[in-house]
């Protein structure tokens, strides 16, 4: 689903107003290093969402529905994702338990991160913008284009399973 | 279960969805404790930007094409590439390794943006190469590098991080599981597991395991820096750091205060508004909060405000 201040803002970016394409950088910048960072580590999200929003910028006038526009970048950037490991790049493994009482929170979230990332795609990309970017359910369906329902379906499901993983983790 | 606060943060909050959402907050994308810069992202953005529509200008010297091999000369000795020694000129391809031994040291063209010293006992190898994007890993050893091109063009991975660069000078050294960064010129970003760190031109940032420490100018004294590695890797108590900065420190104070935890942030506000005071409308309620503006705002006012300006660090491409 998409205003029609986006559509604007998209017709906009296609003819070359860059702060049009800012304007469309703001709104989905949190859908975009969701799900990037369902699949690539964390220090990797940042630098790989300027290379999402560069990457539609020179396709964006292949883009003839501006109503498809969420689903267009998200596809992009599950390329860019998924082309983060084709350019052989080395994986970062998660650390050695850390003992330090300053650091086990960050144990805690890079645990909570890993369980997320091995959910299906759906349910991880959902709770990625739901628990990491604090995006509320009606706000993900109108960033990703599915509809409320679907959206529901995924955070209930994926936070079930979630919650099924970190219990088996602290078991 | 009812499952509204997990829709809309409606009805009776999830203890456990709140407990994730405060765990994972910190690697939102604008997330203070891991990506405080907006700014700097949008700046980035823009330089991405700037490529594609002066391509004109500055098209020949960014334009390389993907995986194409860079040249490398052996400056002294008998460097490798993957074990073949290096006569004269030779080219480094994707996943290939360089080595230099105790005798030898290398010079590496970075495509067409800039050029790396490689020191004597470095091993690194070419992992991507394209017009927007160069990257190396560095396993070991030295390397110095002096580039100008768009922020992020060209990073370096290390153990304990990734190195981008953002138009500038500077070295990166690792052996075993140390290492530092030292800046000339430009500014360097540099992003560890949990930490990240924006290095000015004259400032060091010394790495341990997956993180960076905080940024010093290289002219701190003995005692700042030991009180600065203390608390960086040794979990050590703040006030000496406080005792024996200079206000020219104001810079490393800023850094520890960006990433502080809450319980840290007042002693901080108190100690760096001893070294620079708190510019007009920067309160010390909006730093406790971490108001991300605010930070930005001391930041400029400590002349650290510049990295949208690499193309002015034109120095750097000679």
């Amino acid at each position: 689903m998409i205003d029609g201040i986006e559509d604007g803002l998209v017709r906009a970016s296609r003819d070359g107003d860059r702060s049009a394409f800012g304007r469309l950088y703001t709104r989905y910048s949190r859908m975009v290093h969701a799900i990037v960072l369902a699949r690539v580590p964390a220090g990797e999200a940042d630098d790989l969402v300027q290379d999402v929003f560069v990457s539609a910028l020179r396709q964006l006038h292949a883009l003839r529905d501006e109503h498809a526009f969420g689903g267009w970048l998200a596809a992009i950037a599950r390329n860019c994702a998924n082309g983060f490991y084709r350019g052989a790049v080395e994986v970062e493994e998660l650390p050695e338990l850390v003992t330090h009482s300053r650091q086990e929170e960050e144990h805690e979230a890079r645990r909570a991160l890993a369980a997320i990332r091995v959910l299906p795609e759906a349910y991880r990309e959902t709770l990625m913008m739901r628990l990491v970017e604090g995006m509320t359910g009606p706000e993900i369906a109108a960033r990703t284009g599915l509809t409320p329902d679907s959206v529901r379906v995924n955070l209930h499901r994926g936070m079930k399973l979630l919650r099924e993983a970190l219990e088996r983790g602290n078991g | 279960m009812n499952d509204d606060y997990l829709w809309d943060r409606s009805g009776e909050p999830d203890s456990e969805v709140q407990r994730l959402e405060a765990l994972l907050g910190r690697y939102r994308h604008d997330a203070p404790l891991r990506r405080r810069r907006p700014w700097l992202a949008l700046a980035a953005l823009a330089a991405g930007l700037a490529i594609v529509i002066t391509g004109g200008v500055f098209g020949y010297r960014f334009f390389w094409p993907a995986g194409e091999a860079w040249p490398v000369a052996a400056v002294t000795g008998t460097p490798t590439i993957d074990g073949r020694p290096i006569h004269g000129e030779a080219r480094l391809a994707i996943d290939q390794e360089l080595r230099t031994d105790a005798q030898s040291t290398a010079r590496v063209q970075i495509a067409r943006v800039g050029e790396l010293d490689v020191g004597p006992g470095s091993r690194l190898t070419l992992v991507t190469t394209n017009a927007g994007r160069h990257r190396l890993r560095l396993d070991q050893g030295t390397i110095s590098a002096r580039v100008w091109a768009p922020p992020f063009t060209f990073s370096v991975r290390t153990p304990a991080g990734l190195a981008s660069d953002i138009g500038c000078v500077f070295s990166v050294q690792y052996e075993g599981d140390t290492g530092r960064v030292h800046v000339t010129s430009g500014w360097v970003d540099f992003d560890g597991e949990s930490r990240s760190a924006l290095i000015p031109g004259g400032a060091i940032t010394e790495l341990r395991g997956d993180d960076p420490g905080t940024p010093f100018y290289d002219d701190a004294t003995p005692e700042f820096r030991a009180a600065l590695h203390a608390f960086d890797f040794q979990h050590g108590p703040l006030t000496p750091i406080f005792d024996a900065a200079r206000p020219r420190d104001a810079m490393t104070l800023l850094h520890l205060l960006e990433r502080a935890p809450r319980s840290d942030r007042a002693v901080l506000f108190d100690a760096l508004t001893k070294l620079a005071p708190a510019p007009k409308g920067v309160t010390r309620e909006g730093i406790l909060d971490r108001d991300l503006a605010m930070l930005d705002q001391w930041r400029h006012a400590l002349g650290l405000g510049g990295v949208k300006k690499w193309w002015l660090q034109w120095r750097d491409a000679l």
